[in-house]
């Protein structure tokens, strides 16, 4: 049988039957103890468990009865980021956890045809959390299960909505699955990695939307301590009911992009295909309903049809779209990398921070010998060359930290007035994490690239990229207290030539 | 359930890892060509049959029993001690250099790549000889104590289990932003080898003692703990706290490179 995983906000009203059966399980689930590999708080603490974060925010007692040892070690802290494992593991996460609440479902006298629904915030009218999730009461006694508290929303206000003005389809754009993390694209899909349970630089969709929505839904209290939203930290985001939402989208935009054009090809590595345990590090595992243990690989799950499910669309934004990015080898090849110019201090960000690159002569020479005087958009398809501004090092002790980057503002205006400027947003998923020096990254953070190609075409047709200088501005969305202690190693340049 | 595919490429990555790769391995290689040539010569002063390490590498074996480092003076010279050192360090931390290389050269300015690799190793390669000569000084006084051989493994077992070898594990796989222009570039390349090997020092020096201490079989001795340390290697950075700490990982990665080696290709 076939599932189809359905629009949440097109079942048929607030309550329709597979969202009020989801919330049935949930709930069912929730009930169940930690050491029970098929409940709640077990499935969470797959994608990522910290015990004083849990503490803090109610999700674990004092003396909590944790599963063993060998358990813990196998099956707990294995979501997959900063790496080419990011989408395949999410969807055997996805397809796994989909069984254990299908299966719930049905032993609550649900429907065996029950499917996980998506959200795409993107669709007109669709960007507001929806809204069984917001409300404690639902159809049956009790606490609604998929009502969360810690969902604070963009202003931390608890308005839970992912604004359009902060989230993109960019990434569905880019040509290749695999990227490089020496400053280029980092790709569709993220870099070649082993396991990554918290890979330092970020793939597109992974940047865009997925961390953003994160951070947006999950925001952080108002209220001193300031401690995140559950979507808003890796180790609390699956705690959240509307994760499984949101990453039903994602997995969406994968098959997406995969659909939207030829060339559009998933990773043919083997160490893509067989998984990280092919290389001797851990296998991804996930508990099943009937007890067993599925083990799978990426080469598994590229084919949907395979899995037994499909979506109800594959519009990226819920309207018809032509594919982005049509005919021409897309097939991963070695792109050349080089720096252009970097900043010359770290840089801290609490309010609005202002940073210089200092660009290198011979290199922004070779780079505008790829832009003609002409229009913009006409050079830029001319060009071989992208342009990518890259922050290194962004450490941080808040995943709630999120702030918006711009690039060639004049010192003194206001960025507000340079929309074409923005050269990305940076929602930190992961950021305290990786800011740990026993951390799997040894407290290195986190690195962001932003395709700048279209900012630097602009700015060279207006005579102003042709300087030893460029301005870059950090905005954050929100004030950043002081004991974020956010800051960016450096600020640099790149350009990729394939 | 999966369909064939026909291609198997490498990634971008993957390529750019063996562009690094690839020659490290080579000099690798022929340093411990040229190390075991020298062990293998035997009329050399650089014998394996009857002394340690510290004894090959310059001291002659009528000088046995005298301190050490005096016998390395008088008999190779600190130079020669130093060479022996450097050849050693060449065969057993090149691999080790391979990420931070990597990083180096990613990170600066296509002019700047060679020279921030250059200053790189020579801080590192620094930092490890200032260590070298502490380490045969040790020892020299372990020597003189008559029990050098059981104190150097008694301590190279019990720093395994501190917090610190884990704090150096850890500090290993920092990769700092770096300056991109001009001293300030070279400078950053500077300190990055200088904190870099001071890391390794941190983590290695019990491991790097035993060669200078062990009597028999100095080349096996100096392989087993090459071993060792690229095991180390390739373990996730961790708390660093006392316990058993066994490079583990390795076996794993072992094991599965030989399954891939044996097992039939993807068509």
């Amino acid at each position: 049988m076939t599932h189809v995983r359905r629009n949440v906000w097109e079942l048929g009203g607030k309550w329709a039957d597979p969202i009020l059966w989801y919330a049935r399980a949930v709930g069912a689930m929730q009930a169940r103890p930690i050491k029970d590999k098929t409940s709640w708080k077990f499935y969470a603490a797959m994608h990522g468990m910290y015990q004083p974060l849990w503490h803090a925010l109610g999700y674990l007692s004092a003396t909590p009865q944790l599963p063993s040892s060998t358990v813990v070690k196998k099956f707990w802290k294995q979501c997959q980021h900063g790496s080419w494992y990011f989408l395949p593991w999410h969807r055997g996460y996805l397809l796994a956890f989909e069984a254990n609440v299908r299966a719930a479902v049905v032993d609550l006298g649900g429907p065996a045809t029950w499917a996980l629904p998506y959200w795409n915030y993107f669709k007109s009218g669709q960007s507001a959390l929806p809204a069984a999730f917001n409300t404690p009461t639902w159809p049956d006694p009790g606490v609604n299960p998929l009502y969360v508290e810690q969902r604070y929303g963009p202003n931390n206000d608890s308005n839970v909505h992912v604004p359009l003005t902060d989230v993109d389809l960019q990434a569905m754009s880019e040509p290749h699955f695999t990227g490089v993390s020496t400053g280029g694209s980092p790709g569709f899909g993220g870099v070649d990695t082993g396991f990554s349970h918290g890979g330092q630089t970020h793939g597109g969709i992974e940047t865009q939307p997925h961390d953003w929505v994160h951070g947006l839904v999950g925001g952080s209290d108002p209220n001193p301590p300031g401690l995140p939203g559950l979507m808003s930290d890796p180790d609390t985001a699956a705690l959240d009911p509307i994760f499984w939402l949101h990453h039903a989208n994602i997995d969406r935009l994968w098959a997406s992009w995969n659909h939207s054009a030829t060339t559009h090809k998933n990773p043919t590595a083997s160490t893509w295909l067989d998984g990280p345990a092919s290389v001797g590090q851990r296998a991804f595992v996930m508990p099943m309903p009937d007890g067993t243990t599925w083990k799978y690989k990426p080469s598994e799950l590229v084919h949907l049809a395979d899995l037994n499910y499909k979506y109800d669309s594959l519009s990226p934004a819920g309207v018809a779209v032509a594919p982005a990015v049509l005919g021409g080898e897309a097939v991963s090849t070695e792109p050349d990398v080089e720096l252009v110019g970097a900043n010359e201090e770290t840089v801290t960000v609490r309010s609005t921070a202002a940073s210089q690159v200092r660009l290198d002569t011979a290199m922004r020479r070779s780079v505008t010998a790829g832009f003609s005087a002409g229009p913009a958009a006409d050079v830029a398809d001319a060009s071989p060359d992208r342009v990518f501004l890259n922050l290194e090092n962004v450490r941080g002790q808040s995943d709630a930290s999120a702030f918006r980057v711009y690039v060639g503002v004049p010192d003194g205006d206001d960025v507000e007035a340079h929309p074409d400027l923005l050269a990305g947003s940076v929602a930190p998923f992961g950021l305290r994490k990786a800011t740990q020096s026993d951390g799997e990254h040894a407290g290195q953070g986190l690195n962001f690239v932003f395709d700048i190609t279209r900012i630097v075409s602009h700015l060279h047709a207006a005579d102003s990229f042709d300087v030893e200088h460029l301005p870059v501005r950090i905005v954050p969305v929100r004030e950043l207290p002081d004991e974020q202690q956010v800051s960016i190693g450096r600020i640099s340049i790149f350009r990729q030539r394939s | 359930m999966v369909r064939a595919t026909t291609e198997r490429a490498a990634s971008p990555e993957a390529r750019e890892r063996r562009r690094v790769r690839t020659p490290l391995l080579v000099v690798t290689g022929l340093a411990w060509l040229v190390t075991a040539t020298m062990f293998a010569r035997p009329s050399s002063s650089m014998h394996a049959d009857g002394d340690s390490m510290g004894m090959a590498m310059g001291a002659p074996a009528h000088t046995h029993g005298m301190s050490r480092m005096t016998a390395h003076i008088s008999a190779g010279g600190l130079p020669g001690f130093l060479g022996m050192w450097l050849l050693m360090l060449t065969a057993m931390m090149s691999p080790v250099l391979i990420a931070p290389l990597r990083h180096l050269g990613s990170r600066s300015l296509p002019g700047h790549r060679f020279a921030a690799r250059a200053m790189f190793v020579v801080a590192y390669a620094a930092v490890w000889c200032g260590s070298g000569v502490l380490l045969l000084m040790v020892a020299d006084v372990l020597d003189r104590l008559g029990a050098a051989a059981p104190v150097a493994i008694g301590v190279a077992v019990l720093w395994q289990f501190t917090p610190v070898k884990q704090q150096c594990l850890n500090g290993h796989h920092s990769r700092p932003s770096l300056a991109a222009f001009g001293w300030q570039a070279e400078l950053a390349a500077l300190r990055f080898g200088a904190r870099l090997g001071a890391w390794c020092v941190g983590s290695c020096w019990t491991l790097m003692l035993l060669p200078l201490v062990l009597t028999s079989h100095p080349l096996a001795v100096m392989g087993v703990v090459t071993l060792w340390i690229w095991a180390e290697q390739l373990e996730f950075p961790g708390l660093a706290r006392w316990r058993v700490r066994v490079p583990t990982r390795a076996i794993l990665v072992a094991r599965a490179a030989t399954t891939r080696l044996v097992q039939p290709r993807r068509v």
